[in-house]
């Protein structure tokens, strides 16, 4: 494609309107975790906006429309299609800016322009779109071991139900532990719930929406919201993060109506058990706590309260809060798909969580995201400053549990 | 000379209104691509609640209070000196831009100081790592122009009256008699600058502001509503 076409094929007018409003004041820079670990102002976001604002003049500003479009220097885009792959898409940038640009979407249209170039993705990224629409997960796994090596015998799962439980292809293939957690916790609960095969509990698409390849989105959102609606689900339940937001925000214009079903996060789900009673904790931790907030959950879709309040109801438990938390929270590193790319970036982010719990003096680190917990475990490895991580639906599975032993 | 001013600020006007027309343009056509149907009505306690956040700029002030209370002072100031600057291009004078006068006067001398504490706060005390060229550039003019504007009031005082005559001949096409001020000339030849190159973010950054408070109040009902 060449380099003075028009950049704003991708951009919805609010986009176009966000990157106009950027003042450039900088204020960003402080939360970005990217910047915390490399200290590059060239690839801030204030940078990329500048850059992209320049694409946009070059090809079809004023000035281009009466005398013709620039042709942008390939190297100039090529750095810029780094910047915006190098970001982790955590959204801290959006929610500290001054005039509220909302970048957990801007950036995803951003990189979805780069792939329209042949820009992007970066890396392994590039072969996502292939290997989804091959084998239905981002990991190039057979459906076979979807669940097979992690579903726990005695939990039940009914052909249909009103309540609906999708794992997700991160938990199911790197976070086991955490997914267990998930389906003892909705077996004490006893409510029935379905699943679907795993052949057919394919790829939410997330991975292909952040990385900007939207290609077989509308399908893979198509196929999953025909098969949960022909179960009867009225209510679809998932523990990780970057599902729930993009089930929540996208799928709707990807499906091209309302959904027939609500989204729910698991902890909502556990939070409501435990208020009702369909669910007792019988063990005790004598332990201080802190819970780490995925930028998806937290300012992404508004889940702060219900696993703060799970924490609390385990007896014995010493709640602690990270210096930013809940909507302000800060990237582990594993957001935005940047983690298997831009791998040092994210072991040292990753490293800044950790850090701060250890100072905190806390005993265990509680994540609630299945990218969360693998690059967690990842920067942990030889890190000088251990610290438990746990899932937390695993440690509410696990009290359980013991209540039941 | 008064001629070439005068055409120069027609020029700075059709500037100006090109590039708001083509923005506009711009994204009207990107809309055309969109559903305007999931355009969501805004509760008129969000548009109360955004007209707060645009008017004091609590984002701001959340994240770096030291800079927020010099870039609110500068924005007020800026406001009200351009409310003032109407008694020289409408006539008759409406009364409320005569009460807002003393204000105005008063904002002439906070406007270059808190443009000088901005620059400070962030040049100096906080060194920050990103400074955008163009709005040190941007800051710099209007400090300079607030600075001849000043000058004008106090040092070498200039003939109001030949200012308002040239001003109105050039709003009704029959441009006048340029004042004899090299310091008017300067000040009003800076002041057609900005207006030329004014940042989009002025008129666009409202509108995200608007956006991102509805996008805040509607994010608790997102996953908690029926």
């Amino acid at each position: 494609m060449a380099n003075r076409t028009p950049f704003t094929k991708c951009l919805s007018p609010q986009q176009l309107l966000e990157l106009d409003a950027c003042t450039q004041c900088g204020e960003c820079l402080g939360v970005c975790p990217v910047q915390e670990v490399t200290g590059n102002p060239a690839i801030s976001p204030p940078e990329k906006i500048r850059m992209f604002r320049e694409f946009i003049k070059a090809s079809e500003g004023l000035k281009a429309r009466l005398f013709g479009s620039r042709e942008i220097d390939r190297k100039l885009l090529e750095e810029f299609t780094k910047a915006v792959y190098e970001c982790t898409v955590c959204g801290a940038c959006g929610q500290q800016c001054t005039v509220g640009i909302f970048t957990q979407r801007l950036w995803p249209m951003l990189r979805k322009e780069m792939v329209r170039r042949g820009l992007g993705p970066l890396g392994v990224q590039a072969r996502l779109s292939e290997i989804i629409a091959r084998t239905g997960n981002p990991y190039d796994k057979p459906s076979g071991e979807r669940f097979n090596p992690w579903f726990p015998e005695d939990v039940k799962v009914v052909e249909s139900a009103e309540i609906a439980y999708y794992a997700g292809c991160t938990s199911a293939y790197e976070a086991q532990p955490m997914v267990k957690g998930d389906v003892i916790v909705l077996g004490a609960i006893g409510e029935p719930f379905t699943m679907l095969p795993p052949e057919e509990e394919v790829c939410c698409g997330f991975p292909l929406f952040i990385t900007g390849q939207h290609d077989i989105l509308e399908d893979l959102t198509k196929k999953l919201v025909c098969a949960y609606k022909a179960k009867g689900t009225k209510v679809l339940l998932c523990s990780c993060p970057c599902c729930v937001n993009i089930m929540t925000r996208d799928w709707p214009l990807f499906y091209g109506k309302e959904l027939p079903f609500r989204i729910r996060h698991v902890t909502q789900f556990a939070s409501s058990a435990l208020k009702e009673k369909k669910l007792s904790i019988g063990g005790e931790l004598k332990e201080k706590i802190i819970y780490h907030d995925p930028c998806y959950l937290s300012r992404g879709v508004g889940i702060i309260e219900e696993p703060r309040e799970i924490l609390r109801s385990i007896p014995g438990v010493e709640l602690l809060e990270f210096d930013r938390c809940g909507i302000n929270s800060r990237c582990c590193g594993a957001g935005g798909a940047a983690r298997k790319v831009f791998h040092d970036n994210a072991i040292a982010m990753g490293k800044l969580t950790i850090n701060e719990a250890v100072q905190k003096k806390a005993d265990r680190l509680v994540i609630n995201c299945p990218a969360c917990y693998a690059k967690m475990h990842e920067a942990m490895q030889g890190h000088d400053r251990q610290i438990t991580i746990t899932d937390i639906m695993e440690l509410l599975g696990s009290l359980l549990n013991k209540a039941r032993l | 000379m008064g001629i070439l001013l005068a055409l120069c600020t027609y020029c700075a006007y059709a500037i100006f209104t090109c590039r708001i027309v083509w923005r506009i343009l711009t994204v009207w056509e990107r809309s055309a691509h969109f559903n305007r149907d999931a355009l969501s009505k805004t509760p008129p306690v969000t548009i109360l609640r955004a007209a707060v956040d645009i008017f004091f700029f609590p984002r701001l002030f959340r994240l770096n209070p030291r800079l927020w209370i010099g870039e609110w002072i500068f924005h007020l100031s800026f406001l009200l000196v351009i409310l003032r600057h109407l008694r020289y291009v409408v006539s008759p004078m409406p009364e409320w831009v005569s009460v807002l006068q003393p204000y105005g006067i008063c904002a002439g001398y906070t406007l270059p100081f808190s443009l000088l504490y901005i620059l400070a706060v962030k040049g100096v005390v906080e060194k920050k790592r990103y400074v955008s060229s163009f709005n040190v550039l941007f800051l710099g003019m209007m400090l300079f122009m607030s600075i001849t504007g000043i000058m004008m009031r106090t040092v070498v005082r200039t003939d109001i009256v030949a200012i308002k005559n040239y001003m109105i001949g050039i709003f009704s096409f029959a441009p006048g008699i340029l004042p004899k001020s090299a310091l008017f000339g300067i000040h009003f030849a800076t002041a057609l600058c900005l207006l030329a190159y004014l940042p989009a973010h002025v008129f666009a950054a409202p509108l995200s502001v608007l956006s991102a408070r509805e996008r805040e109040d509607g994010l608790k009902s997102l996953m908690h509503g029926e």
